[in-house]
């Protein structure tokens, strides 16, 4: 008996040596990445040829931090690169022209759940008048109900006015003019390899949105 | 004189198969094995992390029922990939992984003499455990499905000691459609020891 143990030990030594061999997975940051886009059924990009952009990164759960960082930089740099890539306009703030849409861009600092109409507070309608501006924003992320810590969002926001009302439950459905948001996470320390991984991956949002084209 | 006396003694060693025969044995297997049909289709890489326990009761000298217990892990590593989701795409690297558990009751027929090398035909019928993981970077699906299993092998016993086999065996294994989810198949060859209880 004492034998049999001996040699059922070694063959499952030799079986988990054998397994082990093989490894299997995500084997670095960069393969843990993801990127998602939704699009608006009903947005129409033929008739959208301008955008604008606040040049800022709302820091979802730490409104304390106004100065761009680094990574922010990376961020706005890279979706202004590609919106002209696909042959956009770009309209600067306060230029007599209103632009069609408007890029907004979000980072998630905290790991803290949020429900989207926790970042409506102090939207103050829409702002138009001679030299268009961002009254509104911070515009509200919209579409799904908890970010992770380390995600980055991009909107295409239509440019029409939109007054929300003030008061809003999770169920109230409301129209946002949001015609195009692209989703990428796993950015928690924002260090250069992160940068790196940012901008790859905020590329690859355009990438897979042929329809964004001009 | 002599010749006599040696077919006595052959004649008293089969006849005394009954003492000296295999009675009940169990063999642990390495089992590596080739994805096929819809489970190619999901993790179409050949998988090398697999393995067998198998109990063995000889109702005679050659038959025997028993049950089998394994576990077999699929994986594909699909690359870079872009693909539909709700009103837009999701991207990034897509990993597929299948993890199995077949547990079965099994029957097997030998052929050749108790003592030497043992051919033998048979299967299992039961049940098997999947749980499938599709993976995009580090979002993932999981379904978890038992099926109707049935897995006729073909194999051999080679004694190679006292009371120690080698031991090796090809398995088809097939699981029938169930909750939605498609039927499975793969191929799978075992190599192992056996050892009398």
């Amino acid at each position: 008996m004492k034998f049999l143990r001996l040699k059922m030990l070694s063959l499952m030594s030799i079986m988990a040596f054998l397994t082990a061999c093989d490894p299997q997975g995500p084997q670095s940051a960069d393969d843990y990445d993801i990127v998602i886009t939704n699009v608006s059924p009903e947005a129409d990009f033929e008739n959208r040829k301008t955008f604008g952009m606040p040049w800022k990164v709302t820091h979802v759960g730490d409104t304390t931090e106004n100065e761009l960082t680094e990574m922010d930089l990376v961020i706005l740099n890279t979706v202004k690169e590609e919106m002209l890539n696909k042959n956009w306009e770009f309209i600067e703030e306060g230029a007599s022209e209103q632009p069609d849409v408007v890029a907004l861009c979000y980072s998630v600092t905290k790991t803290t759940v949020y429900t989207w109409w926790n970042w409506w507070g102090g939207y103050p309608g829409w702002g138009w008048g001679p030299g268009w501006g961002y009254p509104w924003y911070p515009y509200p992320i919209q579409g799904v109900s908890a970010y992770q810590k380390g995600t980055i969002t991009v909107e295409l926001a239509d440019n029409t006015p939109t007054q929300l009302p003030a008061t809003l439950s999770e169920n109230d459905s409301v129209a946002i003019p949001i015609l195009w948001e692209g989703l990428t996470n796993g950015f928690t320390t924002n260090d250069k390899d992160e940068q790196r991984r940012a901008e790859k991956n905020i590329r690859q949002m355009f990438e897979q949105s042929p329809y964004l084209d001009k | 004189m002599k010749k006599i006396f040696s077919i006595l003694v052959t004649l008293v060693v089969i006849s005394s198969g009954s003492v000296l025969a295999q009675e009940n044995i169990f063999s642990l297997t390495y089992s590596m094995s080739a994805p096929a049909g819809n489970t190619a289709g999901f993790t179409g890489d050949a998988s090398f992390r697999g393995g067998n326990f198998d109990y063995r009761h000889f109702i005679n000298p050659n038959m025997s029922v028993g049950f089998s217990v394994g576990y077999h892990r699929f994986y594909e590593n699909k690359g870079f990939t872009t693909q539909p989701l709700g009103d837009g795409h999701i991207s990034g690297n897509n990993y597929s992984y299948i993890n199995e558990i077949p547990l079965m009751l099994t029957y097997h027929y030998y052929f050749g003499l108790e003592g030497g090398v043992r051919p033998y035909v048979g299967g299992g019928i039961g049940a098997a455990h999947y749980e499938y993981t599709d993976q995009i970077g580090s979002l993932a699906w999981v379904d978890k499905q038992w099926h109707f299993n049935i897995a006729p092998e073909v194999g051999v016993l080679v004694p190679i000691g006292h009371s120690t086999y080698f031991t090796s065996n090809v398995k088809y294994n097939y699981a029938a459609e169930a909750n939605g989810l498609p039927s499975q198949q793969y191929w799978s060859l075992n190599i192992g020891f056996a050892f009398d209880l």
